[in-house]
């Protein structure tokens, strides 16, 4: 019987644009992003070096000073608020609690997740059900309201922020982690580690953890996104970052009142928080490239 | 004898040794009894799965094997029968449901885990798939010391030394140590297998088609490693393949496997010279049909198995085999499960599981073909259902797949 040649119904011509423009963005522009991440890492461990003023000193009679503009201090690139702080001070010295908190909480709920997912895969039957029915019925609270509850309860605090958040994402862990789990336990490598005498913790911690610890990295980094996010979030609702401590998101917060009269002091904190989660998103598909390469 | 810092891992002394070497007994938490104890002792073996609709499979239907110390036992049949699944369950890798499973003079039903888990120091398995019996996050080092690190045999030096040592043993260069094994050949990830199952100087190795998955080429290589190794250590392998070749070339005794039971068992050179289970004659001419004169032969004869195993779920009844057995008469072949006639008039025992071995045996071959009322027997069961007839003489070197 001869081949008949089927038309491909794809269009051979370029792609739309947005396409191309989110294609180019993964293989050419990632390490912009990448280098863009490392700034921001760079404001939060150092950012003396980078605030030009004192995040705290408030001088009234420079307030409200439009991006570009000056005071007799000096110039203020991204303006002052209304009351007179430099904004991009503020935005540098904010990325350091904006990004511990996000980084430490995504960790806390990995740690959970992989940890839970790992469990439930390996032993599946009882233990599996028990601790999949547990996230599933917490992914269907709605979690971002329970924050909101604890937090006003408890009083909102960096350290109850840091707890409270990782509940937001353990469950995501932990179904990936025990997918990939399901399907490590399957290969023979693994009936080799308990043929040799392997007891469970070693199998599970030497030989099924580094396999699904690529997924984890790539899930990692979306999560951290995902967390800033939330965090951000509460803040803007009073309930997380309370002042004098600076966050991103509680600096769109601050600025919200006064949106009329000074957009900037929402807008280019709000820009620098998408462009921070937008680069961990497109650096997360790159790792997700090189994890399925390696694999 | 006892030198003050022992080497538990030099291999070439291995026959030197004292019995009681304590460089390494003496971590041994279990008696291993004394050297006529059977490396491993299957008594009515039993192993049952559940199928997906919740229709219990026996896999493994009350059969008993012995290994001795130092010997090597061939397990044979076609795929699907069984052979994996009694290999993981005598190590306890799968649940047995009957029976008992006595390794190294320990029954694994008493045994709690942790004394299973030492006990598996000793007992090591060598797995079909070489590339897949490798965790492809560690390095090939690694991969070969885990059995020591686990058993917390040596420090980390002297591990490190076993493990080149042993590298060194089945043939593995030296600077593949840190390499990882999607960087090695099918060949030498199977050398990583092998090296990985023998470092803990175990008493027993099953292996699992350690060549089935190779190259001809390799293969060859790597059985010659495997009978090197067994020559040199003291060790008893369990050695299953569905290639009859193979396991000749190993083996010291044979057993024939087919859905679950095993139906024939002897000394290797026995069963092949002269097989007495219609099915353990089936796969010898399956081998014997590359020369031209066995195909002849057989030819004529036309014993071979045709058709598929049949499911495990609905096994036939009377003779496991009847289905397929060009000498099965309706009583008692399809009526009642043969015995096991067990021979032992030449000084070793041979098993057979078979209500017409005697006569299938004895030279009249072709009026037990032709049964007994003079027939011709119904030939169709045991030939391909279309078709040139001659495809059902085709050589095919395998007895399984």
């Amino acid at each position: 019987m001869p081949y008949r040649v089927v038309a491909s119904e794809r269009r051979v011509g370029s792609p739309p644009i947005r396409r191309r423009l989110q294609g180019l963005l993964e293989k050419r522009g990632w390490w912009l992003f990448a280098l863009f991440l490392s700034l921001m890492a760079a404001w939060a461990i150092f950012p003396g070096v980078f605030a030009p003023y004192d995040a705290n000193y408030l001088n009234p009679r420079n307030r409200l000073i439009s991006p570009g503009g000056a005071s007799p201090e000096g110039s203020h690139i991204a303006g002052t608020d209304g009351l007179g702080v430099d904004l991009f001070s503020q935005m540098v010295e904010g990325a350091r609690l904006t990004l511990m908190i996000a980084v430490v909480a995504t960790l806390l709920g990995a740690a959970i997740g992989v940890t839970v997912g790992m469990l439930a895969g390996y032993f599946g039957g009882v233990v599996d059900r028990m601790l999949m029915r547990l996230g599933e019925a917490q992914t269907a609270m709605p979690m971002f309201l329970v924050a909101i509850l604890l937090l006003s309860l408890l009083g909102p605090s960096v350290t109850i922020l840091i707890i409270v958040l990782p509940t937001l994402v353990w469950p995501i862990f932990a179904r990936v982690v025990r997918a990939e789990t399901l399907q490590i336990k399957q290969a023979t490598y693994i009936e080799a580690a308990v043929a040799t005498g392997c007891p469970t913790s070693v199998v599970l911690y030497r030989h099924v953890l580094p396999n699904v610890v690529p997924r984890i990295l790539v899930l990692f980094v979306v999560e951290i996104g995902h967390v800033m996010l939330a965090e951000a979030g509460l803040s803007f609702l009073g309930v997380g970052v309370q002042p004098p401590d600076i966050t991103w998101g509680l600096l769109i917060a601050e600025g919200r009142p006064l949106l009329t009269v000074a957009w900037w002091l929402t807008i280019l904190p709000g820009v620098l928080l998408s462009v921070t989660v937008l680069s961990l998103n497109i650096l997360s598909r790159r790792f997700e490239q090189y994890a399925g390469a390696a694999a | 004898m006892n030198s003050p810092k022992p080497a538990p891992f030099a291999y070439g002394q291995i026959d030197e040794r004292p019995e009681e070497d304590p460089g390494v007994d003496s971590s041994a938490p279990l008696e291993e009894g004394d050297r006529d104890t059977p490396v491993l002792l299957l008594e009515d073996l039993v192993v049952r799965f559940k199928s997906m609709e919740g229709i219990p499979i026996t896999a493994v239907d009350r059969v008993s094997l012995r290994i001795n110390r130092r010997e090597t036992v061939g397990l044979v049949g076609e795929t699907g029968c069984g052979k994996s699944t009694l290999a993981r369950a005598a190590l306890k890798l799968v649940p047995f449901q009957e029976g008992h499973v006595t390794l190294l003079g320990h029954d694994l039903a008493g045994l709690r885990n942790t004394e299973l888990r030492s006990l598996r120091r000793r007992c090591q398995m060598i797995f079909q798939d070489p590339r897949g019996s490798l965790n492809p996050r560690m390095t090939v080092g690694r991969i070969i010391g885990e059995p020591l690190r686990v058993h917390g045999i040596g420090e980390r030096r002297e591990q490190a030394e076993a493990v080149r040592e042993m590298m060194d043993l089945v043939g593995l260069p030296d600077e593949l140590y840190a390499r990882r094994p999607v960087q090695l050949s099918g060949g030498q990830q199977q050398r990583v297998g092998i090296a990985r199952a023998l470092i803990t100087r175990p008493a027993l190795v099953i292996c699992d088609e350690p060549v089935s998955a190779l190259d001809v080429s390799i293969r060859a290589q790597i059985l010659n490693l495997l009978a090197d190794l067994r020559d040199s250590l003291d060790v008893s392998f369990l050695f299953i393949a569905h290639d009859l070749a193979v396991v000749r070339h190993l083996s010291d005794r044979v057993a024939v496997m087919y859905l679950g039971r095993i139906v024939e068992e002897g000394p290797v050179g026995e069963i092949f010279a002269q097989p007495r289970h219609p099915y353990s004659q089936g796969l010898v001419a399956a081998i014997l049909r590359a020369d031209g004169f066995a195909r002849q032969r057989l030819g004529q004869v036309r014993r071979l198995a045709a058709g598929d195993l049949p499911s495990l779920l609905n096994p036939p009844e009377g003779c496991r085999y009847q289905s397929r057995c060009p000498y099965a008469l309706d009583d008692p072949c399809r009526k009642t499960p043969p015995p096991d006639f067990v021979d032992s008039s030449s000084g070793v025992s041979r098993l057979v599981a078979c209500h017409r071995w005697e006569e299938i045996a004895s030279d009249s071959l072709d009026s037990a073909v032709l049964g007994a009322d003079g027939t011709e027997p119904d030939i169709s069961i045991y030939a391909p259902p279309q078709g040139d007839p001659k495809d059902s003489v085709e050589p095919e070197n395998r007895a399984g797949e």
